[in-house]
């Protein structure tokens, strides 16, 4: 181990100072030690007045004032008017530590600050607690990244992939989509139902949007094939007495809304709890002894008759009953084939723009085709057929040829077959070639 | 005896509230310039505990009171603004105890940006 008289404090802060992310050294009170330069530079304080304030005055995240995630439990840190002398023998010591190769936890998540110039910063955050040798907490390390790039261009490829917006001008969608602008501001829960394919994450991130909770987080949870206790810390979050507290789904989405794909997939137990939330408001951590209250709407989403699902034993009663405060139903594109032609072209704008190609639409039979097709896999099939086409299409009208194989062709594994019709125009056209 | 308007406090665990759109408690007490201090726990001031952590509803809320200053941590720009259109001061990026700010707003004196900790 480096011994701490090897380290220049001057030329310590010189190297802070150069680096191109911020930094904040936190001491074990929650008092700013020390700022760098850039994130003096982000934030617009000074690091000089900067110091001996309480870090959530002063980094003024938003898991700051919702109660650090990153397992900070400072709040009740004072501030001092008077700077304090630098913590130099600390800050020498942290870096000796450092030195020695020691392996630091670190906990990261995204979240949001907001600028003395009153400018909301997206920035990744991380947290090292820096322990001497004997274990001390000597001080905490903040790690602060400016994610403003990569939000932009993460907002300009959903607009330009035609994400966040739901579209359809049949009957069955207009009467959908006229029910957002009531169903999104409220905080009540929403089941989603609709056959695969029918847009329900893109309507559940509608609703998001359109709500007041849309400059806060989304948070999608598919569940995976988890032993149900790795579930529940998963999702609830989890602390223990040798461990700092790791966020869940819920804390991850505080504000926000919570998105729950398939809720049938959700072990029952894990389903009891989310009842019990949608009850009181308040969820326990894993390991917690005092629940916490996430302010988190929950939009939950199945592509089974939700009924038949009670039935069967796969969804809770009474998660069911509390959860169909707000039913959307997403009719499945068999059922309005009004919207086809619209569709259509408009995926087809879409793919030309990214292929950097020029169409002028579908030849009549390529169209006859379409308009017959059932779309078992619903807008996400129709979408991938003019994607496909769009790709191996070289003409300035898509015909028949550009379309995959398989929709001349009967699809009886789905139990959707397409209509004789069609299947005849597309063999007649392949023998025409 | 002057007459009193109102003041709005975001505050959080008795203190000016680090961001103005995660106050979950406002402090709202009358401020007579020359009169004594307002007790925060006194009956002269409200504390009003929001159902929702929301930068619109706390909005609503203070123009809805008559509130005439406003004394909060970090605001957006977009809020900060609305607020000033809508005629409200606001005083931001205060820090320090809920007392020690009245103390101050009261004196006529808190500006942007003071740091009450003792």
């Amino acid at each position: 181990m480096a011994p701490a008289s090897s380290f220049a404090f001057a030329d310590i802060l010189k190297v802070l100072d150069a680096l191109p992310m911020g930094v904040l050294m936190v001491s074990p009170e929650g008092k700013v030690m020390h700022m760098n330069q850039s994130l003096a530079a982000l934030t617009g304080f000074n690091s000089d007045p900067a110091r001996g304030l309480p870090c959530r005055h002063v980094l003024r995240s938003r898991c700051c004032v919702a109660g650090c995630e990153l397992g900070c439990r400072l709040f009740d840190a004072k501030g001092s008017t008077t700077p304090p002398p630098l913590w130099r023998e600390e800050l020498e010591q942290g870096l000796a530590a450092l030195a020695s190769g020691r392996p630091l936890a670190a906990a990261s998540l995204e979240t949001d600050l907001l600028t003395l110039k009153k400018r909301k910063v997206p920035v990744r955050l991380t947290h090292f607690p820096v322990h001497d040798a004997s274990g001390r907490e000597l001080f905490r390390l903040d790690i602060i990244e400016d994610l403003t790039e990569l939000k932009n261009l993460e907002t300009r490829l959903h607009q330009a992939h035609g994400h966040g917006k739901i579209i359809g001008r049949s009957a069955a969608m207009e009467r959908l989509t006229a029910l957002i602008p009531n169903i999104a501001p409220s905080g009540a829960p929403v089941l989603i139902t609709g056959e695969t394919g029918t847009g329900k994450d893109l309507l559940a991130e509608t609703l998001h949007q359109a709500s007041q909770r849309s400059r806060e987080p989304f948070i999608r949870v598919n569940v995976s094939p988890l032993p149900e206790e790795m579930l529940v810390a998963e999702l609830f979050g989890h602390t223990g007495p040798d461990t700092p507290e790791q966020p869940g789904r819920f804390q991850q989405a505080s504000g926000g809304t919570l998105y729950i794909a398939e809720i049938a997939d959700l072990p029952k137990g894990l389903q009891t709890r989310l009842a019990a939330y949608l009850d009181t408001g308040s969820i326990l951590p894993v390991g917690a002894t005092r629940e916490t209250r996430p302010n988190v709407r929950l939009v939950t989403a199945t592509n089974r008759d939700p009924d038949h699902l009670v039935r069967q034993g796969l969804l809770s009663r009474d998660l069911f009953h509390r959860l169909n405060t707000v039913h959307l139903i997403l009719p499945p594109l068999r059922e309005r084939k009004e919207d086809i032609d619209f569709l259509l072209r408009h995926y087809l704008e879409l793919f030309a723009a990214r292929f950097k190609k020029q169409f002028t639409g579908f030849s009549g039979a390529a169209r006859d085709l379409l308009a017959g097709y059932n779309y078992p896999g619903n807008v996400r099939e129709l979408k991938n057929i003019v994607e496909y086409a769009a790709m191996i299409c070289n003409c300035a009208e898509i015909d028949v040829d550009s379309l995959p194989a398989h929709l001349g062709t009967p699809l009886s594994e789905t139990g959707v077959d397409a209509e004789p019709r069609q299947g005849k125009q597309r063999k007649g056209k392949k023998t025409t070639l | 005896m002057n007459a009193a308007k109102l003041a709005l406090l975001t505050v959080c665990r008795n203190e000016i509230a680090p961001r103005f759109d995660m106050a979950a408690e406002v402090l709202i007490a009358p401020m007579a310039p020359g009169d004594a201090p307002p007790d925060p726990d006194g009956n002269d001031c409200k504390r009003l505990v929001l159902a929702h952590i929301s930068s619109e509803e706390l909005c609503d809320l203070i123009t809805r009171s008559g509130v005439a200053t406003v004394v909060c941590g970090a605001i957006e720009e977009d809020y900060y603004h609305y607020l000033r259109w809508k005629r409200i001061d606001v005083i931001c990026d205060v820090m320090g105890h809920e007392s020690a700010v009245l103390e101050k707003l009261v004196s006529g004196v808190l500006k942007d940006g003071d740091r009450l900790y003792t």
